[in-house]
């Protein structure tokens, strides 16, 4: 254990984009992060996601893939495009487990795949890391 | 039932509806692929919001249905009635799982065979190739799937050759060893002895004739096994898959592991593949995360070696974060347990219905902000005549305002008609099909709307008529063509908003009903004497099949069978404040016309006759009624009054009120109504009293909107129209 | 003789063919609380494998060898086996 230099001005109530065309996945995401105290907001496919995205910032991105008009991997394309966007964290969800949908997500500019369903413990860890929040509550 | 879990109810009804709509277009035109599209979202996001509930045989069999919609897409096989079947099948036994969970929580105990089932059957209605699922497993290998994890653990995130060896019963004979020949394969890392039948017993199992069948897996390619298996070819099956790692993706619960996964997995982020360009467009995200890893982790130490590699080259950054992972980890903070979820209800309303209701909220605000100031004005004491005309126009707005508000709320419950039509098109398919007549389907006017109340009494009076025209209206194609008729029979569906409320029609084109045959049916059964029924027109003989006595199923030869269960249609249909209109021509075809009230809030009226209409005023308002002879009735210049219990109230006439011609009857005293208009009492004076009403109101629309007066229509039981009056507008 | 039946105990030797297969069954059913040996086979025909399969008799020596040890032994432990 080394020693302990001054945490990082924590961000108060991280918000966190979640990018998905199913409600109730949605809703799920939005329960755990909240009850987590994160800040969220829903988004209901790629375009929404990046209009979302552009006018709020948010500091982490949590998308799913397979969504009308524009999927989590052109979303995530466009978005590192941006330069007000390119270094916010982002997870990918998806159900396809297979490793080379993995590295799809990755290669779009995902920091982090998950396979749904998520345990709210992982998401909230993953999400309280990509976002330097402190574990410790 | 928690909040989310009633979403996942919602949404998966909608997603099984358009699931069902696309296959059907699909079945219709198997090229369109739109539809293909809108599938196998439907039953993607489905999929996914299953997998968030503990209901894995639900996953399963949706994931199936995936597979083979994956499969059309890919043209690795084609949309044919017997795949459209299954996946209908599909569906049907996902809504019945919804409609279980929904009560039950929990899926009936045969869900996982029956998720099996449809999932053997997908496979081979595809034609059972071996190799034919993209990524899935293939047909005839499933078991690979429902392997133990325990067992498949040496095969576990490797592609693996599959072995299904089922050695024939008299390979003995042959000379073969089975399990000697399993003991030869190469790089062996599951093999499972299995039964191939029902085990008997030792006395009865014959030694020499082979009951045993064999799985297996192997790490050795296809082609190597496929030469050990030479001899035995028609008895074994390979296949290439791939099994899935541990489904503990990443070991996570404990956050210090995740932090290095999530730092390593930065690291190689950073050596993906790319053009400069998209590797450049990686790196600023990977660069933020790794830091923002750190600060979670308290390791602020480490940013700034961070801090000098992040503009330099992609191998040292990578070296950088790697070293980072490997580095000290944080002391592990436990994953706060989630707090209790939050239930939140929502309610689906139309935006533009919303922003009605919060203009009129605001317009309230507005309105109600007069008060204080006359408040103030009263407590002064100053001003009486001001302050009274002050106070009557604020209560003029509020009026006006809390009125709107009334039907804008009424409104909220309106929703259209295609909710209702929704199951339709799958009906008169699967109908058609059973009954071998052709049908097409013209549904038109779902966008009428209707209160919510109103489409759940209107759905299965609707699935009935529509069952019964292609049951009992619609001919066989022969007979059809005999009567010169087209082989395809047409049946509309039509919606649409008249005065009354809301009609929706069904029609055929079908042979139509006989009169004289229900005549002689309601003869026979003895609901009428053969004069009475020779009295009727034909209009009223064909209502007589409305009537329970001749709902029999024996009456399907002369009434065409239109009985069945008719009566329960007029019921559902009267008993919401509606009616059933019968139009049919012999040969030509029939027409049933269901007539809806809109809403079904209802109001309790007194009605009273003036002028030849109906009027109704709330119950609520209404304190008596009496009759005055004439000389009772005290005239001071215009003013007339009436004594009511020592009281002198003053009299008004509704004809004169609405304007209407005075009433030129001879007649011996005048029918009044006694009203109380906020503590003011008014005797009315109206041609005569009718009886008590519980009505549907119907908000006034368009230009009667602006009419004071009145607070609405309404349809009475025998098709009358009734306006409802708002007195205080009009004294 | 690759499986010797002595008294109550049959001892497995080396490659055990289907011509065992009858004797194995008849003895099965007259002994009354057979004692099976494995330890000395090295193979053992599918025969053979179902008559034990179908005895439901506990192995009292399991197999030295390694194929029958890690994969066919488990079948013999299971519970009965499923059918399809």
């Amino acid at each position: 254990m080394t020693d302990r230099p001054d945490p990082q001005p924590r961000v108060p109530q991280p918000h966190v984009l979640v990018v998905d065309d199913a409600v109730t996945v949605r809703a799920y995401t939005r329960q755990v992060l909240e009850a987590d105290g994160f800040q969220v907001d829903e988004a209901v496919n790629g375009i929404d996601g990046l209009e979302h995205a552009l006018s709020s910032t948010p500091d982490l991105l949590i998308v799913d893939i397979n969504m009308q008009k524009m999927d989590g991997y052109t979303m995530l394309r466009r978005l590192r495009q941006e330069r007000s966007l390119r270094d916010v964290p982002a997870i990918m969800i998806s159900t396809e487990s297979k490793d080379s949908d993995r590295e799809k997500a990755l290669l779009a500019g995902a920091n982090w795949y998950f396979v749904k369903p998520v345990r709210p413990a992982d998401l909230t860890a993953a999400a309280r890391l990509l976002t330097g929040r402190e574990g410790r509550s | 039932m928690s909040a989310l879990f009633e979403q996942f109810v919602l949404e998966s009804r909608e997603l099984l509806e358009a699931a069902g709509a696309a296959l059907l277009r699909l079945e219709r035109d198997p090229t369109e692929t739109a539809a293909v599209n809108d599938l196998f979202r439907a039953l993607h996001t489905l999929k996914g919001a299953t997998a968030l509930f503990d209901m894995a045989p639900f996953t399963r069999m949706v994931h199936a249905g995936e597979d083979a919609l994956m499969a059309v897409r890919d043209g690795r096989a084609v949309m044919n009635g017997d795949l459209a079947d299954r996946l209908l099948d599909l569906l049907d036994i996902g809504t019945a799982w919804i409609d279980g969970l929904e009560h039950s929580q929990s899926l009936p105990d045969d869900a996982d065979t029956r998720a099996r089932a449809q999932e053997a059957g997908l496979r081979a209605a595809l034609g059972g190739s071996a190799e034919s699922m993209d990524g899935g497993t293939p047909a005839g290998f499933t078991w690979v799937d429902e392997l133990p994890e325990a067992e498949r653990a040496k095969a576990a995130g490797r592609t693996v050759t599959a072995i299904a060896y089922d050695p024939a019963e008299d390979c003995f004979f042959a000379g073969d060893d089975p399990l000697d020949l399993c003991r030869r394969i190469p790089d062996l890392l599951l093999l499972r002895v299995e039964t191939a039948g029902a085990w008997p017993t030792l006395t009865d199992l014959d030694p020499y004739r082979c009951a045993l069948r064999f799985r297996a897996l192997s790490g050795a390619p296809k082609d190597e096994l496929t030469r050990l298996f030479r001899s035995v070819p028609d008895q074994v099956s390979l296949a290439t898959v791939a099994i899935p790692a541990p489904s503990a993706p990443v070991p996570l619960a404990a956050p210090p592991s995740l932090a290095t996964a999530m730092l390593r997995e930065q690291a190689r982020i950073l050596g993906l593949p790319g053009s400069d360009a998209e590797t450049a467009a990686r790196r600023p995200a990977v660069l933020r995360a790794v830091r923002n890893i750190l600060a979670a982790e308290g390791r602020n130490a480490d940013a700034p070696p961070l801090d000098r590699a992040a503009d330099g080259p992609a191998d040292a950054l990578i070296r950088c974060i790697e070293s980072l992972a490997d580095g000290p980890a944080a002391a592990a903070p436990a994953a706060p347990a989630a707090p209790p979820l939050q239930a939140r209800r929502t309610l689906r309303v139309d935006a533009e219905r919303m922003d009605r209701l919060m203009t009129l909220v605001g317009e309230l605000v507005v309105a109600k902000g007069s008060l204080p100031y006359l408040a103030r004005e009263a407590q002064q004491g100053r001003n009486a005549d001001a302050l009274a005309q002050g106070i009557k126009e604020a209560n003029g707005r509020i009026d006006s305002i809390v009125g709107d508000l009334q039907d804008a709320v009424l409104r909220l419950r309106l929703l259209p008609l295609s909710r209702v039509f929704d199951p339709l098109p799958r009906l008169v398919r699967d109908t058609a099909r059973r009954l071998g007549k052709p049908v097409e389907l013209h549904l038109s006017g779902g966008e009428t709307e209707a209160d919510k109340d109103i489409l759940d009494i209107l759905g299965e009076p609707l699935l009935h008529l529509v069952r019964n025209a292609l049951d009992h209206g619609v001919e066989t194609p022969e007979r059809r063509r005999a009567a010169g008729k087209p082989d395809v029979a047409t049946l509309r569906v039509h919606a649409f908003q008249d005065s009354g409320g809301v009609v929706v029609e069904v029609s055929d084109d079908g042979a139509g009903i006989d009169a004289a045959a229900v005549r002689r049916k309601a003869v026979a059964q003895g609901a009428l004497s053969a004069e009475q029924a020779a009295a009727l027109s034909d209009t009223e003989a064909l209502r007589l099949i409305l009537l329970p006595g001749l709902s029999t199923s024996d009456s399907v030869s002369d009434l065409s069978g239109r009985g069945v269960g008719m009566d329960a249609v007029r019921g559902a249909v009267e008993q919401a404040g509606g009616r059933v209109e019968i139009a049919s021509a012999p040969g030509v075809g029939t027409r049933f016309r269901l007539v809806l009230p809109l809403t079904m809030m209802v109001t309790r009226l007194v009605t009273v006759e003036t002028a030849g209409a109906l009027y109704g005023f709330p119950v609520t308002l209404v304190t008596g009624m009496q009759r005055f002879p004439h000389g009772a009735i005290r005239r001071m210049k215009h003013a007339e009054s009436v004594v009511v219990q020592d009281t002198v109230v003053p009299l008004l006439r509704l004809r004169r009120l609405l304007n209407l011609p005075e009433d030129e009857r001879e007649r011996s005293g005048e029918s009044v109504l006694l009203v109380d208009l906020g503590g003011q009492p008014v005797a009315l004076v109206v041609d005569a009293f009718r009886e008590r009403a519980e009505v549907v109101l119907k908000p006034m629309t368009g230009l009667l909107a602006r009419l004071r007066g009145y607070a609405g229509t309404a349809v009475l039981g025998d098709g009358s129209l009734l306006l409802a009056l708002n007195l205080r507008e009009l004294v | 003789m690759p499986i010797r039946f002595e008294d109550r105990t049959a001892r497995f030797e080396g490659a055990c063919t289907v011509d065992e297969a009858i004797p194995l069954a008849e003895w099965l059913c007259a002994v009354e609380e057979p004692r099976l040996d494995l330890g000395g086979c090295t193979a053992l025909h599918t025969a053979l494998l179902q008559v034990l399969l179908a005895a439901g008799r506990p192995v009292a020596v399991p197999p030295e060898d390694a194929f029958l040890k890690g994969w066919v032994m488990p079948a013999l432990l299971g519970p009965a086996l499923a059918g399809p």
